[in-house]
């Protein structure tokens, strides 16, 4: 049964495990319904592709080389790994805590919820993976079938334009009955469509430069050869230029892994999420955690309970239990209050051993040190693009309090800050994503970034180091960054310090638009620095427009649903 | 602790919350104080704003005659708050978060490990000591943090809602024993509460607000003698 199914939804909605009306089962559609998009999509690129007049066009087209039948193959490609991106996105949806939590048997242990929270990653990391080089390979398409640009084009934006208020709307939908940010799926659609105009001008780059050039040549420069996009475009160029029509029975190798990687996946989701008592099972299960079952953590006797609280154990200081030399090192940085706190930011997952007491040690020495704490916690909801925790966090003021803590400043003070429980047990598994989608993608960028300036006649070496350096420093330091802006340093309750935080976000919009002018004006290596930079601006901008909206949600603005105010 | 709030207001969008401009209220020590009221009156942000977790449009409170600073820890560690759904680090046992808050209030001291298994006993928690908070009921989890609270001694308690956390006879028998033993060692509570009999037997100090202000604040029985039929409308548009 697939998974985008209506039966799927219907029976899982039958009993009970998704009410009608939740945000859950919108999701469900609007991932069901984005689907769909995509695959319209590309058949209308697949049919203008394969139509008569087109072939014809396409080889009347004498530079750069039209290749037909790779648009084929290439197209086929993307439909696959687009399908295959949104059967991983599900997975990771359908793991949340949110969704599945009340769904799932109690974790047998702790090691259990361990790998469950390290194949979330992998789910997450693989559909990033996938959209991305689904991305790349869309620009390599479009490239293909570079022709005349008007109709093409305006096909391509009708379906984008239709997609985007169909987006709109079911995101406000969604998002508003879940008290999520509509930001966020607008956002996502703004990336999408700069993503498509970058490879649209990537690929008509000589009708633009012909046209613009005289007036913008910078920025055809920049738009063409100096961005992600571009680059994919260039190097489809080249490909097409030296290496000609790629293989066929190398395509066909490739889509016969992709769908024996199809299936696999599909099972390994509903093994994953076979309820018991919610869903009928259709397979045997093989190596199923179910099918062995852990004994339940056995409930100490009130007797031996005494014997272990009465031996202060439970009481010990958390330098007791230091192994690691790394979690020793970092300790030497911290107060012994600060250790104290990052023991108890940790102590919650005792199991989680060495590395997630490192983690702890590390925000407080890096955030809390520095009184970097709401940035910690916008890093939390913005950097990792996590949709659970876009849920979380509005209901944060409303309905969750936090824990306040203690921590010892840098300036010798101590102070108090708020914690949310939510944020801390997910700042690794927030952490850990990002290191992976900077790993994973590292490679892909390293490369382009070489190839394009190795035609550029530039060096290709220090482009492609300096370019992945780039891309981790954004996705790692300037993320976080941008949320420290007034959160309210001692309480969540930010009803007076809305106009602040709304000035201070302008502030940073005008200057990051200025940004974002610059490569107009520059030339040479300052445009690809600032052209690089646009993307992560804007993807910057999407989280701020999340923070702003979280900001207006608590004083009871956009919440569609509820307006009644805490007494 | 004395505490006094002077002039405290706290608005939520075009609603005023809380509205004691140009007013005092005064919390003694040694005293249990019951805060009644409808759905809205003010009550939770009454306690909100004691436990400084609101941005007050105006006003300051007082500790003792000294204004408080929610970033001043040794104030912080006098006073304990919980709410009507207590927050936890769902991963934790009850021991572990008692564990973190003692240490948090630095009373984690030799003969702490005694006063938390008599709580724990006196709450029936023991046998779930160890067991995540996440897999408790709530009244198990609010009583988790009663007594973790409770371990703390903290110089004034507040609770929101305590009477309806899903605490069974026997945590509130306990709830109400030891908050008076807070009491009568010189501690205050301060608690909200939509049940007015138990808030007429359970108090020395009853606080009626409505629409944010202060309507009433005395002992009940001084109310009654007082206000007289006035006490008795308002009490009957209370019920």
């Amino acid at each position: 049964m697939s998974l985008y199914s209506r039966a799927w939804v219907r029976r899982v909605r039958r009993l009970g495990a998704l009410p009608a009306r939740s945000w859950r089962l919108w999701s469900t559609y609007f991932g069901w319904l984005n689907s769909i998009w995509r695959v319209s999509a590309l058949a209308c690129l697949a049919i203008l592709a394969h139509s008569e007049r087109r072939l014809t066009e396409i080889a009347a087209v004498s530079e750069p080389p039209a290749l037909p039948q790779g648009c084929l193959h290439f197209f086929t490609a993307w439909l696959l790994i687009v399908v295959l991106a949104r059967v991983w996105q599900i997975q990771e949806f359908l793991s949340s805590p949110q969704v599945a939590g009340p769904l799932l048997p109690l974790p047998a242990n702790d090691a259990f919820a361990f790998a469950f929270s390290r194949e979330r990653i992998l789910r997450f990391s693989t559909w990033i993976v996938l959209d991305t080089l689904a991305f790349f390979l869309a620009a390599f398409g479009v490239h293909l079938l570079w022709t005349r640009p008007i109709w093409l084009a305006g096909a391509v934006l009708i379906v984008w334009v239709a997609h985007g208020a169909l987006a709109l709307l079911l995101s406000l939908l969604v998002f508003s009955l879940s008290k999520r940010s509509p930001f966020y799926g607008f956002g996502v659609l703004l990336l999408s469509l700069m993503v498509f105009a970058i490879a649209l001008v990537g690929s008509y780059g000589e009708v633009f430069q012909r046209r613009l050039a005289p007036a913008f040549p910078a920025t055809v420069t920049t738009l063409q050869r100096y961005t992600p996009v571009g680059w994919s475009t260039s190097w489809a160029q080249w490909m097409v230029a030296e290496k000609g029509d790629p293989p066929p029975a190398g395509t066909a190798a490739g889509l016969a892994l992709l769908l024996c990687s199809l299936p696999w996946s599909c099972r390994a989701l509903r093994r994953r999420f076979r309820f018991r008592g919610y869903e009928e099972v259709l397979f045997e299960p093989e190596e199923d955690w179910e099918a062995d079952p852990q004994p339940l953590p056995k409930r100490d006797a009130p007797a031996s309970i005494e014997a272990d609280i009465l031996s202060r154990d439970w009481l010990a200081l958390p330098d007791e239990k230091l192994r690691s030399r790394v979690e020793r090192f970092l300790h030497h940085g911290l107060t012994a209050r600060q250790r104290v706190l990052a023991h108890d930011l940790a102590s919650g997952k005792i199991h989680y051993a060495t590395s997630y007491r490192i983690l702890a040690a590390i925000s407080v020495l890096f955030f809390l040190l520095f009184r970097f704490y709401p940035g910690m916690t916008g890093w939390l909801v913005g950097g990792g693009g996590l949709l659970a925790l876009f849920l979380q966090l509005p209901l944060a003021d409303k309905t969750v309090h936090g824990i306040d803590v203690p921590a010892s400043l840098s300036n010798g003070d101590t102070a108090f800050v708020s914690l949310l429980p939510v944020g801390i047990s997910e700042l690794r598994t927030l952490f850990n994503s990002q290191v992976f989608r900077c790993g994973l993608l590292t490679l892909p960028i390293f490369l382009w970034a070489s190839l394009c300036f190795s035609l550029l006649l530039n060096r290709p070496l220090g482009a492609g180091l300096f370019s992945a350096l780039v891309f981790w420093l954004g996705l790692l330091a300037i993320t976080p960054c941008w949320f420290i802006f007034k959160v309210s340093r001692f309480t969540r309750d930010t009803s007076t310090s809305v106009r602040l935080t709304c000035g201070f976000f302008g502030l940073g919009l005008i200057g990051a638009l200025l940004l974002m002018a610059l490569p107009v004006v520059c030339l040479g290596g300052a445009a690809w620095w600032w052209s690089f930079l646009n993307l992560l601006l804007l993807a910057l901008f999407m989280r701020g427009f999340d923070a702003l909206y979280l900001r207006w949600y608590r004083c009871a603005r956009f919440d569609l649903i509820t307006t009644a105010q805490s007494s | 602790m004395n505490v006094r709030l002077e002039g405290v207001a706290k608005r939520y969008g075009g609603t005023m919350a809380l509205d004691l401009a140009g007013k005092s209220l005064n919390l003694c020590p040694g005293r249990i104080i019951a805060v009644v009221g409808l759905n809205g009156a003010g009550k939770s942000t009454l306690l909100h704003a004691i436990a400084g977790l609101l941005n007050l449009q105006s006003g300051t409170i007082f500790f003792d005659d000294e204004p408080f600073e929610r970033d001043r820890v040794d104030q912080r560690q006098r006073f304990a708050f919980l709410p009507d759904f207590p927050t936890f680090f769902e991963g934790m046992t009850p021991l572990q978060h008692i564990a973190m808050v003692l240490r948090l209030y630095e009373k984690d001291g030799p003969g702490s490990e005694e006063k938390v298994l008599g709580l724990l006993k006196d709450f029936s928690l023991p046998a779930l000591a160890r067991t995540p908070l996440s897999t408790l009921s709530r009244g198990q989890r609010y009583k988790a943090a009663l007594v973790a609270l409770l371990a703390a001694e903290p110089e004034l308690l507040l609770l929101d809602e305590p009477l309806a956390s899903g605490m069974d006879g026997l945590g509130l028998g306990a709830f109400r024993r030891h908050a008076r033993q807070l009491t009568e060692n010189g501690g205050t509570v301060v608690y909200t509460t939509q049940i007015l009999p138990v808030a007429e037997t359970f108090s020395d100090e009853v606080i009626i607000l409505h629409e944010g202000r202060v309507d009433a604040h005395d002992a009940f029985e001084r109310l009654r003698q007082a206000e007289g039929d006035d006490l008795e409308a308002l009490l009957q548009k209370l019920q």
